[in-house]
């Protein structure tokens, strides 16, 4: 029993952690990066983007560097809209910063030098899966080699090929259309060279506030951002889901505080009458109550040990074997160590508080009064 | 020396209130052995229970060796059941699932006294009152009578000064109660243990130097 409720404790923050690795893993992986930057002019854009990416890319720290930006559009194919807009990506440091090439389910990932193409997320494509949550917003069945309309907001309009359709199984993300820098400057010759804002990606444990904070240092006219600050979906999730761990925690607590009663209570009455022996032969309540609660102390351990190795060498691999799924993709349940040790105390304590209560109850009975029980 | 001064003890059932000993004051001196007499419900055990520190007087005083032991906190009375008392259930009471030896081993467990080996104490005493050979059997798989005796060496383990025996042969055969009053008495001469038995038995007079009877909870004879 204090292995199931030992498990129990385990299972929704173990699902917890896995969800939120995958949510901020695949956003750094496609959307964030480690660190963003935007410009603070009021235009909104960071001028002369290749020098700025080149000079910011010599910090020590930063692996790579990219830019990217966003733009109003429409994607039109038949009689199907999408209107989740257009990201201008440069392919080749897109590559380097961000995974979402590696998500293709159909064709290729953008070059510099393509002309009147795109890529699309497999929610805007559509790719006739009427199963995708937004297939009803989708182009519906646009696959590889099919040719959309693309409306911009500055009124130009230009048809362009599918090039490739990416699946990272996440709305957020693959709701992005991608263009390159080249496509978009020649629809917008007055904004060459420039980005909305720039991705870094960092060096292999390199610390992230502190180069926040030297970038801001550095250029005063940067706006620089970890990814954590821009995690807000994550940030409002884990508070629901935390509210929910808790009231779960609450239950299961609850259950193995009655468990350890119910089992001690049992004990105590079958026992009762050794009980009156021990304190007649002149054995102290105090170590008698010790005795009971160090076995309970005991039961639990064994318990929570076995749930744990139960939890960590059985659970955990058939789940990560037969993950679940959720709208942002595979979740692996991912074990915090020190959580865990946490619930082990957390669970000892309310066994032995569990333990005490029915045993001091008893010890209160009168010596002869236990004896004749 | 043990003395008992006005002692009163009254139980509630219910409404009811069952005096049970009334007023009772005696004294009984360091190596005596004394029978408490009396017909059923004339509060024999009751008397003895006090004398054991198993039960608390509604009024009155208890003294062992000069200190006020009837209203001292449960953990001092344990202290002393475990130093210097020994209690003899007329139902044994002994621990299922120990042996004889751990039985009368528990309590010298409990009084880690510097010098004394309790497992080999427990051991000679088993083998004092006639058990060397069943020490390592369950009290199941005893007599009645080798269980009382087990019970009698458990009561000893501690070396007391007192042993309480509470109608200690009410169980058990003649040829068994007559082994464990010559194992009391034998205790007394050998060791000057004060004994007090409850006994409803006039044959158990001749075990004890000095009888005691009660009445409805009070004495009856003069006694001292």
């Amino acid at each position: 029993m204090m292995s199931l409720v030992f498990i129990n404790l385990l299972f929704a923050p173990a699902l917890l952690n896995g969800l939120i690795d995958t949510i901020n893993g695949k956003l750094r992986e496609s959307i964030t990066s480690d660190i963003i930057l935007d410009s603070t002019s009021e235009d909104g854009y960071i001028q002369d983007a290749d020098k700025f990416i080149g000079e910011i890319s010599e910090i020590d720290g930063v692996d790579s560097a990219t830019s990217r930006t966003n733009i109003g559009a429409e994607i039109l194919y038949q009689k199907s809209k999408s209107s989740y807009g257009i990201t201008v990506v440069s392919p080749e440091s897109e590559k380097r910063v961000f995974d979402i090439e590696n998500y293709l389910v159909e064709g290729e990932f953008l070059e510099e030098d393509d002309e009147g193409q795109i890529v699309l997320g497999v929610q805007i494509a559509g790719r006739g899966d009427k199963s995708l949550e937004l297939y009803s917003s989708s182009l519906k069945d646009v696959h590889v080699g099919d040719v959309v309309t693309v409306k911009f907001s500055n009124g130009l309009e230009q048809e362009m090929k599918v090039k490739g359709i990416f699946d990272m199984d996440f709305i957020q993300i693959d709701t992005l259309s991608l263009i390159n820098q080249k496509e978009y400057e020649s629809i917008n010759l007055q904004l060459k060279n420039t980005a909305r804002q720039v991705n870094l990606k960092l060096e292999e444990g390199y610390d992230l506030d502190s180069m926040v904070v030297r970038i801001r240092n550095e250029f005063p006219d940067i706006e620089a951002r970890s990814w954590k600050e821009l995690a807000g979906i994550v940030e409002s999730m884990t508070q629901s889901f935390e509210i929910i761990i808790i009231i779960l925690r609450v239950i299961a607590l609850l259950v193995a505080a009655i468990t350890i009663l119910i089992v001690t209570y049992v004990d105590l009455t079958n026992k009762r009458r050794q009980i009156g022996i021990q304190r007649a032969i002149g054995i102290i309540p105090e170590t008698i109550i010790l005795t009971y609660v160090l076995r309970a102390a005991f039961y639990s351990m064994v318990g929570t040990l076995v749930g744990a190795l139960t939890f960590m060498f059985i659970i955990v691999p058939v789940e990560h074997n037969h993950p679940f799924t959720f709208p942002f993709g595979d979740v692996l349940m991912s074990i915090d160590y020190s959580q865990m040790l946490n619930f082990f105390v957390t669970l000892m304590i309310v066994s032995t508080i569990a333990a005490l209560v029915p045993t001091i109850n008893t010890i209160r009975i009168k010596i002869l009064d236990a004896i004749w029980s | 020396m043990i003395r008992i001064k006005n002692l009163t003890r009254i139980y509630s059932l219910g409404d009811v209130r069952v005096k049970a000993i009334q007023d009772v004051t005696l004294n009984v001196e360091q190596g005596e052995v004394v029978t408490i007499m009396g017909k059923s419900g004339s509060g024999k055990s009751t008397l003895l229970r006090q004398l054991g520190l198993l039960d608390r007087p509604t009024s009155g005083e208890v003294y062992i060796e000069g200190e006020e032991v009837s209203s001292m906190g449960d953990r001092k009375r344990s202290h002393l059941r475990l130093e210097k008392l020994g209690y003899v259930f007329q139902e044994f009471a002994l621990l299922p699932e120990l042996s004889a030896y751990e039985n009368v081993y528990l309590p010298g467990l409990m009084l880690s006294k510097k010098g004394v080996d309790f497992r080999k104490k427990a051991r000679e005493i088993l083998s004092l009152v006639g058990l060397g050979e069943r020490i390592d059997h369950k009290p199941r798989e005893l007599s009645g009578g080798e269980q009382q005796r087990v019970a009698i060496a458990r009561s000893l383990i501690n070396s007391p000064k007192y042993i309480f025996a509470d109608e200690p042969c009410a169980n058990l055969d003649t040829l068994s109660s007559k082994a464990v009053m010559n194992t009391l008495v034998d205790l007394n001469k050998r060791l000057g243990i004060t004994v007090i038995f409850v006994s409803h038995d006039p044959d158990d007079k001749m075990y004890s130097n000095r009888q005691i009877f009660l009445k409805d909870g009070r004495l009856v004879e003069p006694y001292f």
